[in-house]
């Protein structure tokens, strides 16, 4: 069967390129490996929509993301979560930016930075500065609700789940691909929007594989926790190094709790992601249930690692004060592909590339959900 | 009985100073994850490492490819250049998150490994800080150092050299509070206000320790810098300088009244240059004692600043 696009994929980028070219009325296939949209990634992080305070190191990802949240927030306005205090701090010890140097890059980003008492949320003497901020939290559920209501009331856009694909050929004027079931799709443009999957993909197209992403591949946990009600209507992130976030997950009335140095599980410095917990898989459930060429998701993993609750708990009490309480109620897992060009400054560029000119074949690749606007240059 | 269930539901730390100890990294890690594994749920190691020229760090690597491990579990902070062994030890301590930190200022072990789950169980008594303090092999700077040190600091916590020692949370946090700058940890550390207490034990082999104890930088000028932070030995060694040059001022004030009445006067002259002179010696000598006391007040309100430089922290893999 033939489509004007196909999309692989079928996180926030791949549905919003689903939906933005359906509305134009083109025929768009879109190609999900596992059995629901918004599986992983879109799912799987702080669902922070970002304004630019996580990046004090890098003014070009702070300014960009300020220029995108507004945008995002007037466009998806119903899963988007207001009602709570932002709070970003800075660690006293081992931060790479203090108190000042943050103040001032807020003012260079022109995003709002109001002090707020340090003393009100951490014990003594662990931040020298705590500022209120304006960041929200999108609720991933609400908004593929959104996507999949929308799509569905177009007959032009199919979404195919559990789809496994074999084999991407390309000939001079189009695509071929082949599914496992033995089906097979033609388009003249594929759009990779697989994140952490994104060089697997490129991998199976003849001739690209070379111009995939130079990435290092992190196994994250996101923790999931109950907070308490004086906690409930605050989010505290201590910046800038090893350190914490606890936040409101979207509207699911969970804090989120992450941190730098105990949120990546495992890396894998490989071309495509390589760990030894798929070992463990595949002796499990056959061969073909998690290897690099075929990541499987993480969350639902029977060999993901064990929890890291126990230190991320503890380095967030080492901060906040006692009276801020949160128990721990499940672990969500993904897969996290870093560009490699980005670790010094911490910047997260959105890189798009385009690997094939005709017949086309773009590859997105981006951490943060309101960048996603990026890509409608390349549809 | 099953070990897991004597296990205690607590998240430890330790944090370990490394500069040049190679020798000692096998012997240490295989007993150090041992003993914590059987004492606690979870642990974190952090290793310091001091600008050591040595293939330390690469030997804890090779450790931990055999060992399974927590991939969170082992930190190595690198200091951007050597800065001693207690800025080291105040950067390791905070990066730890345990409930309790161990901080062991050297590798070699010559104490049985029991005794590290004898000083956890001290705290357990109450205690906020335990060390685990060795006399034997002391060099005779150090005992003159303590004794002149425990006389004068004028506090209770009495300190001696420790091999390693437990802090509870709570006294972490009290350290934090009581100032920025820690010059020398175990004068801080026994006079935190918090219950302290100190295990001695004998070293099962003093040669092996006086060997690896003169590896060891000596510290004289840590040893200068807390006598004058922490006690008042050199003001007191002032003031009796001061008080000694008033004395003579004095006695040469004496000297010329009584030259004055016997009219005994050498030269001519000489009494009232001699008068003057001493009165006035008398003067900025009284001046200098009030200024020393100053000087000692200023520096203890200074030392505001972040005193130490890291390079980075790295974490260790699991490779199993």
């Amino acid at each position: 069967m033939n489509y004007t696009k196909i999309i692989i994929g079928a996180g926030l980028y791949g549905l919003y390129a689903a939906k933005h070219c359906g509305e134009k009325k083109e025929k768009i296939l879109v190609l999900e490996k596992d059995d629901r949209a918004f599986g992983r990634a879109t799912y799987v992080n702080q669902a922070r929509v970002h304004m630019g305070y996580h990046y004090p190191r890098s003014l070009s990802t702070a300014t960009k993301s300020a220029g995108y949240f507004r945008r995002f927030c007037d466009d998806f306005p119903f899963c988007i979560e207001k009602g709570f205090h932002q709070i970003y701090a800075t660690s006293s010890r081992f931060s790479w930016t203090n108190a000042e140097q943050f103040q001032s890059f807020c003012k260079a980003a022109g995003i709002r930075c109001e002090e707020a008492p340090v003393s009100l949320y951490f014990k003594e003497g662990m931040c020298d500065g705590a500022f209120l901020t304006e960041e929200y939290t999108y609720d991933a559920m609400i908004l593929k609700k959104y996507f999949l209501d929308a799509l569905s009331a177009m007959p032009n856009v199919t979404i195919c789940y559990n789809a496994k694909i074999e084999d991407i050929a390309r000939y001079p004027d189009h695509f071929e691909v082949h599914m496992a079931g033995g089906s097979v799709y033609t388009s003249d443009y594929i759009l990779n929007a697989t994140y952490a999957s994104t060089n697997e993909v490129l991998k199976l197209v003849d001739g690209v594989s070379h111009t995939g992403f130079n990435i290092k591949y992190e196994l994250c946990e996101i923790i999931l926790t109950k907070a308490s009600e004086k906690l409930r209507g605050i989010g505290l992130t201590v910046m800038d190094g090893p350190f914490f976030s606890i936040m409101p997950f979207g509207k699911t009335g969970y804090h989120s709790l992450t941190s730098v140095s105990f949120t990546p599980h495992m890396a894998s410095y490989e071309r495509l992601p390589a760990f030894p917990c798929m070992e463990r898989r595949q002796a499990l459930e056959g061969e073909e249930s998690c290897r690099p060429e075929q990541l499987a998701n993480c969350t639902d993993c029977p060999c993901r690692p064990e929890s890291a609750w126990p230190y991320m708990s503890h380095l967030a009490r080492k901060y906040m004060r006692e009276e801020y309480e949160f128990t721990y109620q499940g672990s969500l897992y993904s897969m996290k592909p870093i560009l490699k060009s980005s670790e010094v400054d911490d910047s997260r560029p959105t890189a798009i590339r385009v690997n094939s000119e005709y017949p086309r074949l773009v590859s997105v690749l981006s951490g943060k959900i309101n960048t996603v606007y990026d890509l409608e240059e390349f549809l | 009985m099953d070990l897991a269930q004597n296990r205690e539901h607590k998240f430890v730390s330790a944090v370990m100073y490394l500069h040049n100890d190679a020798a000692y990294i096998d012997m240490f890690l295989s007993m150090i994850t041992q003993e914590l594994a059987a004492l606690f749920d979870k642990y974190e190691l952090i290793f310091v490492n001091d600008a050591s020229s040595d293939d330390g760090i690469a030997k804890i690597y090779d450790f931990f490819e055999h060992t399974k491990m927590d991939s969170q579990m082992v930190s190595i902070i690198q200091m951007s250049n050597y800065q001693g062994q207690e800025a080291a030890m105040n950067a390791g301590r905070d990066l730890a998150i345990g409930d309790f930190v161990f901080e062991f200022d050297n590798l070699f072990i010559d104490y049985p490994k029991t005794l590290i789950r004898k000083i956890y169980e001290r705290t357990l008594e109450g205690y906020d800080v335990v060390a685990a303090g060795c006399r034997d092999g002391m060099r005779f700077t150090s005992r003159m150092f303590y004794s002149v040190f425990n006389r004068n600091s004028g506090s209770e916590g009495k300190i001696g050299p420790e091999t390693f020692r437990v802090l509870s949370r709570r006294a972490v946090n009290r350290i934090k509070s009581i100032g920025d700058y820690i010059p020398y940890r175990k004068a801080i550390y026994m006079n935190c206000g918090l219950r302290a207490d100190v295990i001695e034990y004998h070293a099962i082999d003093i040669d092996a320790r006086r060997k690896a104890l003169k590896g060891r930088h000596e510290r004289t000028h840590l040893a200068l810098d807390s006598l004058i932070y922490f006690t008042d030995v050199m003001e007191k060694v002032s003031t009796v300088i001061s008080a000694l040059f008033v004395v003579i001022s004095l006695l040469m004030g004496i000297e010329i009244i009584r030259e004055f009445c016997m009219k005994t006067q050498a030269v001519s002259g000489w009494l009232s240059t001699m008068g003057f002179m001493s009165l006035s010696f008398m003067g900025v000598f009284i001046l200098l004692s009030i200024i020393m006391k100053y000087l000692s007040v200023i520096l203890k309100l200074m030392y505001q600043k972040q005193r130490y430089l890291i390079a980075g922290v790295e974490k260790i893999a699991p490779k199993q």
